[in-house]
């Protein structure tokens, strides 16, 4: 019913309406080097390539933005964004970054319906716009697991001011779908969350902002079935099986990903003084299955502000929970007597690691703003990988190992931001 | 107190908040006669600029004006209003904008342009320089205050 209010008042003012479209966008051009033979940098999960020793690299970071503003009315307006950043699979669909129609009759309530930028932590919103950020690129420890960007739905935001602080709270409703890849793989599939509830509660002031995220979805994934229903079939069918694999249909449940629920939360805050400004921000995935374990990961960012040219540095963390086959009590040798019984068990360990990630980051960088609308980024990264979490890092071709790995990589960044 | 000493040298560094770095400056916010608001607060005012709440105190919808070609005026009024640089403005616009957040404010050519806008569209608010402003249009700040 509300829909169909909202829908109507839409049509009645289009038709009385003359827009006006504005065009605009923003883009980046980015060199990427390290120094690691064996970890491969990537943008995010949804990237197949890596970026290794000798490699110079200008997809992880190099994108393209156009958005047109069409102003219906003073109530409503249009917003449609297409981003080129080097997707898989580039369709209509993967480039469309928003596409929504607002409703905003009063300066306190706007409701939106169709994609929007997904509101799921602190930048998650604005994470292809580089101009928008000091940083050469959004903290992986946080931004790198989850390579989503849009939302396929509705939410409706309500805004007030309280003496100085300006208070807002979104409340969104909707779906996603985002390519996710690991260990090297050439494909990079879509995973879909559907059911996806929202709450963004914001609080600005002149001098500094708090911003709490809470986002809870299901997981409309189907792809780990046909390994379930081989662990199953083998609890059915290969004698002992129990004795070999103890727990394997239990374990095989608990990590099947399909209808289990997920949630999302993060605090962030910053802090602007007259030549600095510090930021941080602190996030926690949890989920009910085995596939996604819990994630807990964090930055601490300052800035300082010289004019044109800014000066930043942060540390940036994340970890996972984490769960080996090794340690269950697993007879490799006799599974290794099952036709398919070791294939399973890799896929299984796969499965356990894919969203495996234990690591820290020390970033040092300078923006120069060299005209008010393009800005030059250089920023170094060094990152330590810990036990049992580098599946953000792509393996070598040589190795194309699925073993998760410890070491260190060190990041050079180099990009030119602009606006149009 | 390794970590106290930090701090104290971080909050050397950053010296007081933007606030009170805020230049002055000879810029007015100008409405149209009709529009009920007599004043407006810094806060107000950051709050229409940077599209957190586009709105006067009565609650009616506002339409902020920026200059469009006197970037000198411009970058006054934005360095007199939130203490920042034109780009570090055009960043936040960028975060503001392209995440679909807010619109940012309208432009018109020059002072003359913008007088004539709000003399036509009571919702407007717009900055011009204290010797522009003319008896058609209402002064609501003073960014030097």
């Amino acid at each position: 019913m509300t829909k169909c209010v909202f829908l109507l008042l839409l049509v009645s003012n289009l038709a009385l309406a003359s827009p006006e479209v504005r065009v605009s966008g923003f883009g980046t051009i980015g060199l990427v080097m390290t120094d690691s033979e064996n970890f491969g940098y990537r943008a995010d999960f949804s990237k197949t390539g890596g970026v290794f020793k000798n490699d110079f690299d200008i997809a992880e970071s190099t994108n393209l933005g156009i958005q047109f503003d069409v102003i219906v009315t003073d109530e409503i307006d249009i917003v449609i964004q297409a981003v080129y950043r080097d997707q898989k699979d580039l369709n209509f669909n993967t480039a469309l970054n928003l596409g929504f129609i607002r409703y905003a009759p009063s300066a306190t309530w706007s409701f939106r319906i169709g994609r929007t930028a997904n509101d799921l932590f602190l930048l998650t919103e604005y994470r292809d716009i580089g101009y928008a950020y000091a940083w050469a690129h959004v903290p992986s420890e946080i931004y790198g697991i989850i390579p989503h960007r849009y939302l396929d739905g509705i939410d409706v935001t309500y805004s007030i001011p309280l003496g100085d602080v300006m208070f807002s709270a979104k409340l969104l409703y909707g779906q996603n779908e985002f390519a996710v890849s690991a260990f090297g793989s050439p494909n990079a599939p879509s995973s879909h969350f559907d059911n996806i509830f929202g709450l963004a509660l914001d609080f600005q002031s002149i001098n500094w902002d708090i911003a709490i995220n809470r986002t809870e979805l299901k997981f409309d994934e189907k792809a780990i079935k046909p390994l379930v229903a081989a662990v199953q079939q083998f609890d059915s069918l290969v004698p002992n099986f129990s004795a070999i694999w103890p727990n394997a249909v239990a374990f095989i449940n608990a990590a099947d990903l399909d209808n289990r629920r997920g949630s999302y939360t993060s605090i962030s805050g910053q802090y602007r003084f007259a030549k600095v400004t510090l930021m941080s921000e602190l996030a926690k995935i949890t989920t009910e299955t085995l596939s996604i374990q819990g994630v807990e990961s964090g930055y601490l960012s300052g800035i300082y502000h010289a004019n044109a040219h800014n000066f930043f540095a942060s540390v940036a963390f994340t970890q996972s929970q984490a769960i080996s086959l090794e340690n269950s009590g697993i007879d490799l040798l006799a599974l290794a007597q099952v036709p398919g019984g070791l294939e399973v068990y890799t896929q299984s360990k796969i499965l356990l690691d894919y969203y495996q990630n234990n690591q820290k980051t020390v970033s040092i960088g300078w923006r120069w703003d060299f005209a008010e609308n393009m800005s030059f980024k250089l920023q170094v990264d060094h990152t330590r990988i810990g036990k049992g979490g580098s599946t953000f890092w792509q393996p070598n071709e040589q190795t194309n190992t699925v073993e998760n790995r410890t070491g260190h990589v060190n990041a050079l960044f180099a990009n030119l931001s602009f606006l149009y | 107190m390794q970590q106290l000493s930090s701090l104290k040298v971080l909050l050397l560094i950053g010296g007081l908040t933007f606030a009170s770095f805020a230049m002055s400056s000879d810029l007015v916010l100008v409405v149209h006669l009709n529009n009920p608001t007599s004043t407006l607060s810094r806060s107000q005012v950051i709050d229409l600029y940077m599209g957190k709440f586009v709105a006067f105190p009565d609650g009616s919808k506002a339409t902020p004006v920026d200059i469009e070609n006197d970037l000198e005026t411009r970058a006054e009024f934005y360095e007199s209003l939130v203490g920042m640089p034109l780009a570090r403005v055009n960043a936040y616009w960028s975060k503001v904008k392209f995440s679909g957040r807010a619109r940012p404010p309208i432009q018109k050519k020059n002072e003359q342009a913008i007088l004539d806008f709000i003399m036509e569209t009571e919702n407007a608010i717009a900055y011009i320089h204290k010797d522009k402003v003319t008896s058609d249009v209402k002064v609501v700040y003073r960014l030097n205050e």
